[in-house]
């Protein structure tokens, strides 16, 4: 069942559907620009219901996004000066709850892709490779969010980004799976099915606390969430 | 050549409240009204941001009403405490303009600090 949270990125997401590939990628740079930048992922969902609304008009009378509102990254880089979070301990409790929320999605992947394909419970497990799981999930979550930042830089640095991820991460992380799964205390390989179980509590939690705390802001602020 | 942007830019905010104590109207229809009275340069890019700050300071709310050419339109309305800020800027812009005003008149008789 979706949240309201959830449940308002899902009618954006379909009303985008209508819209020209100019008018989507437009609205897809400045929200996960903003969204990275300082303005929060509530309002960011408003935001863009707004510009939805104005790309449908903006084409209904034959013109775009672009020509209406200007250069998506000088508009997105105004909306941010203009409407920063002023309030750090929002914005924090946001990120915090929203991190718990995604790294619990993406323990719970990995675990399980762990235990299924891998089949990697019908073997001692190493205590420290389940801790390098988990750093690599707050790592990856952290990347993930803040790499949105850089959706208008150029295409050098773009593709320098991609090269690393894709040829360098991939050498490092073999090699050291391969020295961290035979290193350090041990556990039963069922320690795999109690680490996934509490994943997906880790998951649950940060999506209840963060669908709490997007009500309670939504009231504050007199935003219909519905 | 005088940029005149900058000076306008600083003004945006207040004309943006007038328009909208007058009647309750869409970031469009704000954007051609303040292009009619001398805002050449704005666009709807230039204004939505300062909307948005607007609305989350509770200066002015917003709803979503049908729109002729389909998709619903964002009007926005002033507030209580979007009024106050009005008077506060009409005050502020008086006294500036006032001050401005009186630099502007002055001669070279009476500008020396020595007379």
């Amino acid at each position: 069942m979706l949240n309201k949270y959830q449940n308002l990125k899902s009618k954006n997401k379909s009303s985008l559907y209508s819209l020209t590939d100019a008018d989507r990628t437009y609205i897809d740079k400045t929200i996960r620009y903003v969204c990275s930048a300082g303005i929060g992922m509530l309002e960011g969902e408003f935001i863009r219901k707004d510009l939805i609304g104005m790309a449908l008009e903006a084409e209904a009378l034959g013109s775009s996004l672009e020509q209406r509102l200007g250069d998506a990254a000088a508009f997105s880089q105004s909306l941010v000066s203009e409407n920063a979070c002023t309030d750090l301990t929002v914005r924090k409790f946001e990120k915090l709850y929203y991190g718990i929320w995604q790294v619990g999605a993406l323990l719970s992947i990995m675990t399980a892709l762990f235990i299924v394909p891998l089949g990697m419970y019908k073997r001692n497990i190493s205590l420290l490779f389940i801790l390098f799981v988990v750093i690599y999930a707050i790592a990856a979550y952290l990347v993930i969010f803040n790499i949105n930042r850089l959706v208008f830089a150029s295409r050098q640095c773009k593709f320098t980004i991609i090269i690393f991820a894709f040829l360098i991460l991939p050498f490092i992380l073999q090699n050291v799976r391969n020295i961290l799964l035979n290193l350090g205390p041990q556990l039963p390989g069922a320690a795999l099915w109690i680490f996934l179980c509490a994943s997906v509590l880790i998951y649950i939690t940060g999506r209840l606390l963060f669908e709490n705390f997007a009500i309670k802001n939504a009231r504050k602020n007199h935003w219909d969430l519905t | 050549m005088y940029d005149k942007s900058q000076m306008m830019r600083g003004t945006l905010e207040g004309c943006i409240l007038k328009i909208l104590s007058i009647e309750t109207t869409y970031g469009y229809e704000i954007v051609v009204k303040l292009q009619y009275y001398g805002f050449e340069d704005v666009k709807e890019g230039t204004i939505y941001p300062l909307l948005v700050r607007l609305e989350r300071k509770k200066m002015i709310s917003s709803e979503f009403r049908p729109s002729p050419l389909g998709p619903s339109r964002k009007y926005y309305t002033l507030t209580e405490d979007g009024y106050t800020l009005l008077k506060e800027f009409e005050t502020c812009w008086s006294s500036v303009s006032a001050t401005v005003n009186s630099i502007l008149t002055l001669s070279p008789d009476h500008g020396s600090s020595d007379n």
